[in-house]
């Protein structure tokens, strides 16, 4: 027999719960599925161990001694380090948070909801697996292992035309943007011959510029890539999928693709920029200023003229990208910035969807902001939530949104990009107006039909305790700061 | 000699077949001479003796996954005319075009890099199949085993979705699946 | 025993060492001998499968109580030859709507699929054309080719029972061929190798260290796994769906006249002795002899063997020259000679040649006694019993491998 040594370690394991208390769970609903025969003991039980794997990998995340150096794991293909353990953290919670808001919900738009759980929960598995990869490898098929999962659920209830039309588009799109991310990839390896970040940073460090850092080959490569995680972020100008797939879509699948799969794909963004190709920052860092720009203007001028709060919200999502990359210029100092704008505006944009879910009581796929109208006098709590959350996608204090902007744009100008921190609270502005006009059409318009009547206490509860946490965060963000810039200051 | 008559062979075979594979107008023709261009290529990694990678290329390519595209194919069932439409449309200019482009892009890149770049000959074992299962199990141990789980994902996906048609199909008409 | 030993200087002469690359990389004498053994190989591929159509035939006719050919030659033993000779001069119709240059081509495809994987079976230790180290995945790539050769002639056929039969067979290609994949993993992991050369070594000993009696109950399920897997592949009753001549009149061959007919014909039965005889190395020892002597027996079963076998001789011979039938005295006679000849001087071969032939009555004998299965019914057969089955199987023998090592 072949000496074959699985680079295995038990001390390896332990650094590995998250991820593994997610993929035992996404097995266990597997399981369920099979196991049980009505359809409605699927259901329960699926969803409860959904929300046990998440809650047991927030905890093994929490367990994590933070201050522990970071180290490579696995034979390469993982990192154990306080960055993953933050976005594991955060992964998990959004996770949980997916499965609470959207429950009452799935019935409505007639998704079944072992199905829509055990697809949730496989596709978080995968973005568990990407906050940690540590090779290009690795990384791609992380993210293949979330898309998946999320292309069938976009078209799941694909009983309307929107919703057979955004799940073509959401599947054909993603597959090419993996297809140009897979072949910068490539590009990258024939040139530094290595798919583990560090071997790549250390080649560049190493290898002469013609070979190295200036290579048109490897800038090639670097430049794909991009345009690959660009539309994972849906980053300006590769964001034209983004308004169509989250209006088709069904609402709790809107939901985790704006909140979890895009958290995911900024923060292997950011390990991948930061860990691997940091040193040829002045390249990159063009297409990225470009990227980042065109999001704000695009993402805030498209939102502008939306009358549906899908479409407002999947607009928004754009302009946050543009902040979010807003981090990535002031890369050594601003990483903690980015990678709490990017905790931040995942449990906002969650929250907005989840109360958009409790007050789409007939299961459409699209609320117009009419439907919104007198949503103040009839469900005065429910729309303060909401209103909460918008304000916080707005960055209008005292809530979190505002925290995170803060610290995005003070990086940016202390990196000496005051232009591109400039524009940025421009469109801030820009945004605040289509934010606001929700909230004004929620609070001073008369009352549309929107009836409410068996909308779930538990998911209201739930998201009270979500605005209350944003609140919470607005007015004390240093906590989250501190660990956001302890976690993501090691990655460099 | 005889290797280079016989790469030659091979080579132009190849390049033959990947172009009829493009320009044929019959999808079945298409996948067929695609087959073929892969079992080329299968004869010219045995040629660099790496009968390990010829084999997988005969096995899963040429052997499974063209298989399910003739079958795809044949259950799409295109009639002549949907297939010559648009022969030489804007849409294929194009395609053309970017492929040009991309050809002298790769060109110019591979140029670049293999002037660079000194590439050593391959370590004895590279390719065998000792050294892919030593590699897949060691050093390639997690992306081997997140592959299973994207697989997995594949599966319960196609599932989801077929589970749902045959509801939907069953409402509508009495559907017998038989054993 | 220096069995064929012309075989093993023509080896050595090519085969410095095994490298597949070989086959492209050797010198011009080398690929000389090359072909020349190539077309040895295609002339015993070639009788084989003749002698294997009189037999199906014969066994056939049996079965169903009646006697099969009789009229060319001694019970009909020269009918193949007959009808390979009829085929041949048979007009070649290609139907006016066909593809023509895919029907053309498909019938030499499935036959060349199914005839380049003896390259690598071993009819002795010495007498393999090519030994790889990847032998079992060799075989396995090269005959899952085979079916692309069945899709095209159903398409280019354009005829709808062709086109029926070319869809069936890519439905299925896909069903059995995971059990049959899985089927052989046990046995390499026995063997610790692919090549069959290998396999076959490590089960040398006598029958009791035959794969098929190692890890009992696990070995016997994946000989059985393999074979129901191998008679899919090979079109064989109960899975002949493809064909299915009472269904789709023939299937992707409906259309098929002559020689190009005769092809499919001679492709099938070469599957299937190539399928025999693969099963035949990997579970059931190969070219090596069952050696009683290990059970302890002796003298004295051989010498009952050999006595009952000149009982028989003398029995036959004596109702021959009674009856005045010489040409089948001359035909038995050479049997006779040929597999003592055989058995004396290739015992490897004379062993192979048994056990191959043994599985193959089996599958005869199948054919002639099973139904043909439904189409779902042999999806359901692939996918919800035999491929569970198999994953098991893998699982059992590997915990059976850590415990016995």
């Amino acid at each position: 027999m072949l000496p074959i040594v699985l680079p295995v370690d038990t001390g390896d394991l332990t650094a590995l719960g998250p991820l593994l208390a997610v993929l035992i769970a996404a097995l266990g609903v597997l399981t369920v599925d099979m196991t049980f025969e009505r359809e409605e003991a699927r259901g329960r039980w699926s969803f409860i161990v959904g929300l046990v794997g998440a809650g047991l990998a927030a905890g093994c995340a929490s367990l994590w001694q933070w201050e522990a150096p970071g180290r490579a794991i696995l034979g390469g293909a993982l990192y154990a380090d306080a960055f993953s353990s933050f976005f594991d953290v955060l992964l998990a919670t959004l996770l949980g948070l997916t499965l609470v808001v959207s429950w009452y919900c799935l019935d409505r738009v007639k998704v079944k909801p072992a199905e829509f759980t055990g697809l949730a929960v496989l596709s978080f598995s995968g973005m568990f697996l990407m906050v940690r990869a540590a090779d290009m490898l690795t990384l791609f098929l992380a993210i293949e292992l979330m898309s998946l999962p999320v292309y069938v659920l976009a078209g799941l209830s694909a009983g309307s035309k929107t919703g057979r039309e955004a799940a073509l588009k959401y599947f054909v799109l993603g597959s090419l943007a993996s297809a140009i991310l897979l072949y910068g990839m490539a590009l990258v390896y024939g040139v530094t011959a290595s798919l583990g970040y560090t071997d790549i940073a250390g080649y560049l460090a190493t290898a002469s510029r013609e070979s190295g850092v200036e290579n048109p080959l490897f800038l090639a490569g670097l430049a794909l890539m991009l345009v690959g995680l660009g539309f994972k972020v849906a980053a300006a100008p590769f964001h034209m999928w983004t308004p169509d797939v989250y209006e088709g879509a069904p609402t709790p699948v809107t939901t985790l693709m704006a909140s979890g799969v895009r958290a995911a794909a900024a923060a292997a963004l950011l390990r991948f920029l930061a860990g691997a190709v940091l040193l040829t920052r002045g390249h990159w860092m063009m297409l990225v200023w470009a990227l980042a720009a065109l999001s704000m203007i695009a993402g805030n001028v498209g939102a502008l003229a939306q009358t549906n709060v899908k479409r407002l919200l999947a607009y928004s999502g754009i302009a946050h990208a543009g902040y979010m990359l807003l981090g990535l210029f002031a890369l050594p100092r601003g990483a903690g910035g980015f990678s709490m704008y990017v905790a931040v505006y995942a449990l906002s944009v969650l929250g907005a969807f989840g109360a958009l879910q409790w007050f789409d009581d007939r299961g459409r796929e699209t609320v117009d902001i009419e439907d919104l109208a007198g949503a103040g006098k009839r469900h005065p709590w429910m729309a303060s939530v909401m209103t909460v959350f918008l304000l916080s996608l707005a960055g209008i204090p005292p809530t979190a949104g505002f925290a995170a902007k803060w610290f995005v744009f003070a990086a940016a100008v202390q990196a000496g990009y005051v232009g591109l921190a400039l524009l940025g609270v421009m469109t801030s502005l820009f945004g605040a107006y289509y934010y606001l006009r929700v909230v004004i059409a929620m609070w001073m318009d008369e009352p549309a039909d929107i009836s409410g009547a068996d909308q779930s206490p538990t998911t209201g509860l739930v998201l009270g305790l979500l605005a209350l946490a944003v609140l919470f965060i607005g007015c004390f963000p240093g906590w989250l700061w501190f660990l956001a810039d302890l976690a993501s200051s090691k990655l460099v | 000699m005889l290797t280079a008559i016989v790469f030659y062979i091979l080579a132009t075979l190849c390049v033959v077949t990947a172009v009829l594979t493009v320009t044929l107008a019959n999808p079945v023709t298409c996948a067929l001479s695609l087959i073929a261009c892969l079992m080329c290529l299968a004869g010219l990694f045995a040629q660099l003796s790496a009968g390990y990678v010829a084999i997988l290329q005969v096995l899963v390519y040429a052997g499974a996954i063209m298989v399910l595209f003739l079958f795809v194919v044949m259950l799409l069932n295109l009639t002549r005319e949907e297939a010559d439409e648009g022969t030489f449309g804007t849409a294929r200019a194009l395609t053309s075009l970017v492929c040009v482009a991309f050809l002298l892009d790769l060109y110019v890149f591979v140029d670049a890099a293999v002037g660079t770049r000194d590439f050593t000959e391959a370590l004895e074992g590279f390719g065998s199949l000792a050294g892919v299962g030593e590699a897949l199990f060691s050093r390639y141990l997690v992306p081997f085993e997140v592959i299973s789980l994207l697989l997995t994902a594949a599966v319960v996906g196609v599932v989801a979705i077929t589970r749902r048609q045959l509801s939907v199909s069953k409402a509508s008409e009495p559907l017998k699946v038989a054993r | 025993m220096n069995d064929s030993y012309g075989v093993r200087h023509l080896q050595k002469h090519i085969w410095e060492n095994h490298a597949f690359s070989h086959i492209f990389n050797a010198d011009f004498l080398g690929f000389a001998l090359m072909v020349i053994a190539g077309v040895a190989l295609l002339t015993f591929v070639l009788v084989y499968g003749m002698v294997a159509v009189w037999a199906e035939r014969k066994v056939a006719g049996h079965i169903q109580d009646r006697l099969g050919p009789m009229r060319v030659g001694w019970h009909g033993w020269l009918q193949s030859l007959a009808d390979g000779v009829k085929l041949m001069l048979k007009e070649d119709i290609i139907p006016t709507m066909a593809d023509k240059p895919l029907f053309i081509l498909a019938p030499p495809l499935v036959f060349l699929a199914a005839f380049t994987a003896y390259a690598v079976l071993p009819f002795s230790s010495r007498a393999q054309l090519a030994d790889l180290d990847i032998g079992v995945l060799y075989i396995t790539a090269v005959t899952s080719l085979g079916v692309v050769g069945i899709i095209m002639a159903g398409w280019a056929s354009n005829s709808k029972w062709p086109l029926y039969g070319a869809m069936r067979s890519a439905a299925l290609v896909v069903s059995y061929g995971v059990p049959l994949g899985l089927s052989m993993l046990p046995v390499l992991m026995l063997s610790g190798s692919l090549s069959l050369q290998e396999i076959v070594g490590n089960q040398g000993g006598g029958i009791l260290h035959w794969n098929l009696f190692q890890a009992f109950p696990f070995m016997p399920l994946a000989f059985l796994v393999f074979f129901i897997s191998s008679l899919a592949e090979t079109n064989r009753v109960p899975f002949d769906i493809a064909e299915a001549e009472s269904e789709l009149v023939g299937g992707y061959h409906t259309e098929y006249s002559g020689i190009n007919f005769s092809l499919f014909f001679i492709a099938e039965y070469s599957a299937m002795l190539l399928s025999c005889g693969v099963a035949a190395t990997l579970f059931l020892g190969g070219y090596l002899p069952p050696a009683f002597r290990t059970l302890g027996m002796m003298g004295l079963p051989r010498l009952l063997a050999w006595l009952a076998l000149g009982l028989f001789l003398l029995w036959r011979f004596t109702s021959f020259w009674e009856r005045r039938q010489f040409s089948e005295a001359l035909f038995f006679a050479v049997l006779t000679l040929a597999g003592l000849l055989l058995w004396r001087t290739f015992p490897h071969l004379f062993w192979f040649l048994t056990k191959t032939g043994v599985l193959f009555l089996v599958m005869l004998w199948l054919r002639w006694t099973l139904p043909r299965l439904r189409i779902d019914q042999m999806m359901y057969m692939c996918w919800k019993v035999l491929t569970p089955l198999a994953f098991v199987n893998l699982f059992g023998t590997s915990l059976w491998w850590m415990w016995a090592n």
